[in-house]
């Protein structure tokens, strides 16, 4: 999964595709009203949707540009570390760093007892065997 | 010229420069010479001007200072993050002031994506009024736009030391985790190596008349269960003394007695 930032990027890049979609729609699929007693306009370069398939998926793209807004919103509410200044990461960071060398040294010492006590049981098998 | 020289910068793999034909044999000993010519006289400053056309090109350029181009890219001395102002770009978010700047930058993002949805909304209002008039209103969501992502890159670093500080996190964990499965087991080794020597006083090692038993067993087996503590050892010594005492026991009950007190240990 990519990180909060970057997918805060994409969704912004996404909006901006649901931007241009939605006008692009409306601007290729719109039909024409005839206006007092003149013929109606055509255009061969658009389809005219039918009007209820049309506001449909006006409502649709509407709908996603909300939507993506949200999602946003959501994204940026939860961006890591708000609230925390540099200072404190540079803090919390030494802090942490000391700590690891603590739990390094007491992991590599219990290892060492293992081995030491592998040791003395290995002894004890052998002698066993040999009863 | 200059048309040319770009297009030739900017492609993928740009011909050699056209000096190259320059770099023979000949022509770098001829340098050689007019630099050892150049140092006795110890006089260097309009010597470069002397050197002829074709021995120019071979001494190289002196690093860049302040800023270079590669591939038709500006590269800037330190290699730095490009400002706004910088790129002619109006900045929409106030200059970063140090203590609050984190919860301003979230803030500023909600606010600049608000903004980019009302300028798109009133985009589409002029499209259905006057659609000519478009131009300012998409500069103005380019601008957002730029300015959105400016604000989350600058944020990039805040998050990385945040990704750092949450692995350390984990680590500290992993680490103290395996600690503590290793003091357990140590533990675990420990009763069973206890337990073994009560097995040991059950009278197969220590009886005085199993002679098939070496002695040398019997220390072994003491030396390894040294760390037994002191209440099992007094436990193997009385059961030693009953062991001792009624003797008279025969093989077979011996090994099955063995054989429970192995069982009891876990074996």
């Amino acid at each position: 999964m990519a990180d909060r930032l970057t997918q805060l990027q994409d969704a912004i890049d996404q909006l901006a595709t649901i931007f241009y979609c939605a006008l692009r729609y409306v601007g290729t699929h719109h039909d024409f009203a005839p206006t007092h007693n003149e013929p109606k306009v055509r255009d061969e370069t658009l389809t005219p949707d039918p009007p209820a398939l049309f506001r449909s998926s006006q409502q649709e793209l509407a709908r996603d540009l909300v939507l993506k807004t949200k999602q946003i919103e959501v994204l940026i509410a939860s961006l890591p570390g708000i609230g925390v200044s540099e200072d404190d990461q540079k803090e919390r960071l030494k802090e942490l760093g000391r700590e690891l060398e603590r739990a390094e040294e007491e992991r590599k010492e219990s290892i060492r007892e293992k081995e030491e006590l592998l040791v003395q049981f290995d002894e004890v098998v052998r002698s066993l065997k040999r009863v | 010229m200059a048309e040319e020289q770009d297009s030739r910068r900017a492609s993928l793999f740009p011909a050699p420069p056209t000096f190259y034909t320059h770099f023979t044999p000949a022509n770098q000993e001829k340098l050689k010479e007019f630099q050892t010519a150049i140092k006795t006289d110890g006089d260097d400053q309009d010597a470069s001007k002397e050197l002829p056309a074709e021995l120019v090109c071979l001494i190289p350029p002196k690093p860049p200072t302040d800023k270079y181009q590669s591939f038709g890219q500006i590269w800037t001395l330190p290699e730095r993050h490009p400002t706004l102002q910088e790129l002619n770009i109006p900045q929409l978010f106030p200059e970063p002031n140090n203590e609050s700047y984190n919860v301003d930058r979230a803030q500023e993002l909600r606010r600049l994506s608000k903004s980019l949805l009302l300028n798109y909304l009133e985009l589409v209002g002029i499209m259905g009024i006057s659609p000519e008039e478009y131009a300012e209103k998409v500069y103005h969501l380019r601008i957002h736009l730029i300015n959105i992502h400016e604000l989350i890159n600058n944020y990039r670093p805040h998050q990385a030391r945040e990704t750092l500080i949450s692995m350390m996190e984990e680590q500290l964990e992993k680490s103290r985790q395996e600690t503590e499965d290793n003091k357990k087991a140590c533990a675990k080794i420990r009763t069973l190596l206890a337990s073994l020597s009560t097995f040991d006083a059950g009278g197969l090692l220590t009886s005085p008349t199993d002679t098939d038993t070496p002695s040398s067993n019997n220390n072994i087996t003491n030396g390894a269960t040294v760390t037994a503590t002191s209440t099992a050892s007094a436990t193997t010594a009385t059961a030693a003394a009953t062991a001792a005492a009624d003797g008279v026991r025969n093989w077979e009950e011996r090994d099955k007695s063995s054989w429970e007190a192995l069982q009891q240990a876990g074996l």
